[in-house]
């Protein structure tokens, strides 16, 4: 823009400035316009959205939440349940990002629950309170061209360390000599965090895995790539195949009688206990039978 | 590499700078609006266990980094995991996916991810009252609004930019209302018989 500039001052004929100033005005305009918004700049966009579009009526509370990934789903659904059965008495926001930018979200009160598929850390901010709203199975999936037999925990461990890696070299495997392609999560992944303490315990996953942000893209990867492995939520195993973990499959009927290993627990987490509307969601989902039957579908409930 | 003259600015200077520099004119001028372009559809769908349930999809003639669904009626819920399908194929992309964000209820909500050029992205929502309601004016609309990142060139830089979309309406869902004056014509006949 300043060279343009200087050499405007160098014509002589009024059209002429007045087309290069035109020609600045149009680069400055270029070169203004935002680069791609970072997640707390979309986050801070959404609290301009206006009035008519989608902002709940004047004195309603909008609980908002962020985090984890493999809550959402549930929590979406839940949301929508309780929206209807309280007769319209809130409004939600659903945000993502992982199970550590909710908790992050929430110690800083950016939201009013931050979403966690892992239990509580010790460098977690302090004051939070982990309220358990359901368990959910964590599946290992194959390719569905490539439907593995079983894994023990050794399997595991052996196979996301890096230690084996090779298809060959994993009994009940189908594809031949193929390298075996890793997909893990994020460092900021509640379900990468309850992967490492549920399955890998003390190993840890190997650094050449590709690693992802959403238990979708896993499933996608996984689903596309028939060397590929990785680990979801049961609700995400859709069109993969469901590795059996010592011995039991990862199904719901499973992960509901607690016969299948790799359970976790899914938690709303409030700053301080939970209290005022947000409190009361959290009541009906850990209490009521509406509230049960939705997580039931696809979740375990708590009781 | 998305170029862009806009109309009357890309005339004057082309006029004006022609007397300084030929190589100036040749340059494209500033992108004014997103060139990205989207079509799809939207279906009711009864098996995802959601009154009111709807089905959409949609793909785009550039990569996406994000979009916006926007409805005339109030939504219920939004799935917050959209699957993104390989062109012309039932699979799902290795690399694209999307998680959604937004508010229950709502009159929409915005996904962020990525979606490779023509690449399809499929996933659902729900209506708070019925999709298709009693007469054609009140059917669902939606529309998709595309974010992507488009090369801004000045003719001196280019300049990776975000750039939103306008709207492109889906098309659907589709629906069933009875021919305007048939049930009024049966029922005239039904409950008087005076064309007997």
């Amino acid at each position: 823009v300043l060279v343009a500039s200087g050499k405007t001052r160098r014509l002589t004929a009024a059209a002429l400035l007045a087309g290069a100033l035109s020609v600045i005005g149009a680069q400055v305009g270029a070169d203004a316009a935002p680069a791609t918004p970072s997640h707390a700049a979309v986050k801070a966009g959404a609290g301009t959205v206006p009035e008519k579009i989608g902002r709940p009526k004047a004195g309603k509370t909008t609980i908002t939440m962020s985090g984890s990934t493999s809550v959402a789903p549930l929590a979406a659904l839940l949301a929508q349940k309780y929206v209807k059965k309280c007769g319209h008495c809130v409004a939600f926001r659903l945000l993502q990002g992982g199970s550590d930018v909710g908790i992050q979200d929430v110690a800083h009160g950016r939201v009013t629950i931050g979403n966690s598929s892992r239990d509580p850390k010790p460098s977690d901010p302090g004051g939070l309170v982990f309220n358990s709203i359901a368990h959910d199975a964590i599946c290992v999936i194959t390719n569905k061209s490539n439907p593995v037999s079983g894994l023990d925990q050794n399997g595991v461990q052996q196979i996301f360390s890096g230690g084996v890696a090779h298809w060959n070299d994993v009994p009940g495997a189908h594809q031949g000599n193929d390298p075996i392609d890793l997909y893990v999560r994020t460092a900021a992944s509640g379900t990468q965090d309850a992967f490492q303490k549920i399955f890998m315990n003390p190993y840890s996953v190997s650094g050449t895995a590709k690693q992802l942000s959403s238990n979708g893209l896993v499933q996608q990867r996984v689903k596309s790539d028939k060397d590929g492995i990785g680990y979801v939520s049961l609700f995400f195993a859709k069109g993969t195949h469901p590795v059996p973990y010592k011995g039991v499959a990862c199904n719901l009927r499973n992960a509901k009688s607690l016969q299948y290993g790799g359970i976790r627990t899914f938690y709303m987490v409030t700053r301080g206990a939970a209290s005022g509307p947000a409190g009361k969601w959290i009541h009906w989902i850990q209490h009521s039978k509406a509230a049960k039957k939705i997580i039931g579908t696809q979740w375990v409930p708590l009781h | 590499v998305i170029r862009k003259r806009s109309g009357g600015v890309a005339l004057s200077l082309g006029a004006i700078l022609a007397v300084v520099a030929s190589s100036a004119v040749i340059g494209p001028a500033t992108a004014s609006a997103a060139t990205v372009t989207c079509r799809g559809t939207t279906a009711t769908d009864d098996s995802l266990g959601q009154e009111n349930g709807v089905d959409y999809s949609f793909h785009c003639n550039e990569d996406l980094i994000g979009y916006s669904i926007v409805t005339s009626k109030k939504l219920s819920y939004f799935n917050p995991a959209p699957t993104v399908y390989t062109a012309g194929t039932q699979d799902p992309s290795p690399t694209d996916s999307f998680s959604c964000e937004g508010g229950f209820p709502s009159n929409g909500f915005g996904c962020n991810g990525k979606a490779t050029a023509t690449n399809v992205i499929a996933s659902d929502f729900a209506t708070q009252g019925s999709t298709c309601g009693n007469k054609p004016s009140q059917r669902l609309k939606t529309w998709v609004v595309a974010v992507v990142v488009e090369i801004v060139d000045n003719g001196t830089t280019q300049t990776p930019t975000t750039k939103s979309s306008e709207p492109f309406q889906l098309f659907g869902p589709k629906c069933k209302y009875p021919k305007p004056g048939r049930h009024h014509h049966h029922g005239r006949h039904h409950h008087g018989g005076h064309h007997h």
